[in-house]
């Protein structure tokens, strides 16, 4: 789980309206174009709104982990159903396209809901003075320790935005001349966004889910807001940002 | 130099290690960016940026689209460029290329927020390659090759 940087603090919400926009296109051949138009349009809206709360208002701690969490599962779970659904419709398997489009929501939201809810129920085995407490919480301070609500240390990959964009425009266009078909590129593509969701899902998202949820156990026990140890910086360069400066707040 | 005082917090005491005293996870992430970036091999450094992307993106299709509208007669060794083609070609190829070069900046812009590493990677690539498929499936490619025919026409 991270705090959006400067180059996200508009990059994200735009982000967020146009992957909604484009997940509710997927569906034009389900359910038409004005329904699939509509569709997307309220997932792109509430999406722009879940991502423009981390990046302007977030705490960075507890409710950030939360809200992430939420913002996944509301970026995620539709596209990969969409995904699933598309697929169904190319190989011409139309009276599975519904539990198709329900397989793909299901696989996202259990792989994250599933680590979540293990995460807080070993957390809360072990209590305020376990081993991770004791590793990630100053309770006195009321501050998270660095990595609190990691899940791994990750860094990103080695390739630009720009790179990647490249190699998903060229690989299609290598797929055809080796003389593959739509049909089969779709079916590659679902089983590897399959896998990359899951991945997400079991080793980022749930994890910073369950933590966050056990330390909002915490904070309604002791009455006290856990801070994020960045808090600071995260203000500060909101405080910089000509948009960001408008939403925020100081407390 | 100056792009690494962003992420030192010191950088005058000790020019060759990152402190770890002090040191946020913010500026191990961006550490990490940076020495990510510079092991990259200098001949692909070009590639990093928004031109060199956009170029990769488009090249391979536009080397494509020009061969197939060229003709040569191997007897005559007349040399023929169909410009018309070219372009309703290009129009067919390339709007998809821009859709899914767009989805995946999109993808990795919205992924970034909650995962990081190689499962960014993976879904920018997989998004951009999905909307591309989706898009030449809808008919779209098409249907902008066509309105280009008829505005050449």
């Amino acid at each position: 789980m991270m705090m959006p940087q400067r180059s996200q603090m508009v990059a994200l919400p735009v982000s967020g309206f146009v992957w909604g926009l484009v997940t509710g296109l997927v569906l034009t051949r389900a359910v038409g174009f004005k329904q699939a138009l509509a569709v997307g349009c309220m997932l792109g809206f509430l999406l722009c709104i879940t991502a423009a709360w981390s990046a302007y208002r977030s705490d960075g701690a507890a409710r950030h982990a939360v809200g992430n969490g939420l913002f996944y599962a509301l970026a995620a779970a539709p596209f990969l159903g969409g995904a699933c659904l598309v697929l169904a419709q190319m190989a011409g398997l139309d009276g599975w396209v519904l539990p198709v489009w329900f397989l793909g929501v299901a696989t996202v939201l259990v792989s994250a809901l599933g680590p979540a809810w293990q995460t807080h129920a070993r957390l809360a085995a072990e209590g305020d003075a376990g081993p991770w407490a004791r590793k990630h919480l100053d309770l006195r301070a009321g501050v998270l320790l660095p990595g609190a609500l990691s899940a791994a240390e990750s860094p990103r990959p080695a390739m630009t935005p720009w790179q990647i964009g490249a190699l998903a425009v060229n690989l299609p266009l290598l797929w055809r001349l080796q003389g593959g078909g739509d049909t089969g590129l779709m079916a590659l593509v679902v089983v590897v966004m399959v896998i990359a969701m899951v991945w997400v899902g079991v080793g980022q998202v749930g994890p910073a889910l369950g933590a966050g949820w056990f330390l909002l156990d915490i904070e309604r026990r002791t009455s006290q807001r856990l801070r994020n140890p960045e808090w600071a910086e995260v203000q500060a360069m909101r405080r910089e940002h000509w948009l960001a400066r408008r939403f925020m707040r100081e407390t | 130099m100056r792009l690494q005082n962003q992420w030192r917090p010191n950088p005058s005491h000790n020019p060759n290690t990152l402190p770890t005293r002090n040191t946020t996870a913010q500026q191990m992430r961006s550490a990490a960016v940076m020495a990510a970036d510079d092991g990259q091999p200098r001949l692909l450094h070009w590639t990093q940026g928004r031109v060199g992307g956009g170029v990769l993106a488009i090249a391979p299709s536009a080397a494509l689209d020009l061969y197939n509208a060229t003709e040569v007669a191997l007897r005559t060794r007349e040399f023929n460029f169909n410009g018309r083609q070219f372009l309703v070609d290009s129009e067919r190829s390339q709007s998809g290329n821009a859709v899914g070069f767009a989805s995946s900046l999109v993808a990795v812009a919205l992924v970034g927020g909650f995962a990081a590493g190689a499962p960014l990677l993976v879904i920018g690539l997989v998004g951009g390659v999905f909307v591309q498929v989706v898009w030449n499936w809808f008919g779209a490619a098409d249907g902008s090759a066509n309105l280009m025919g008829r505005a050449l026409q």
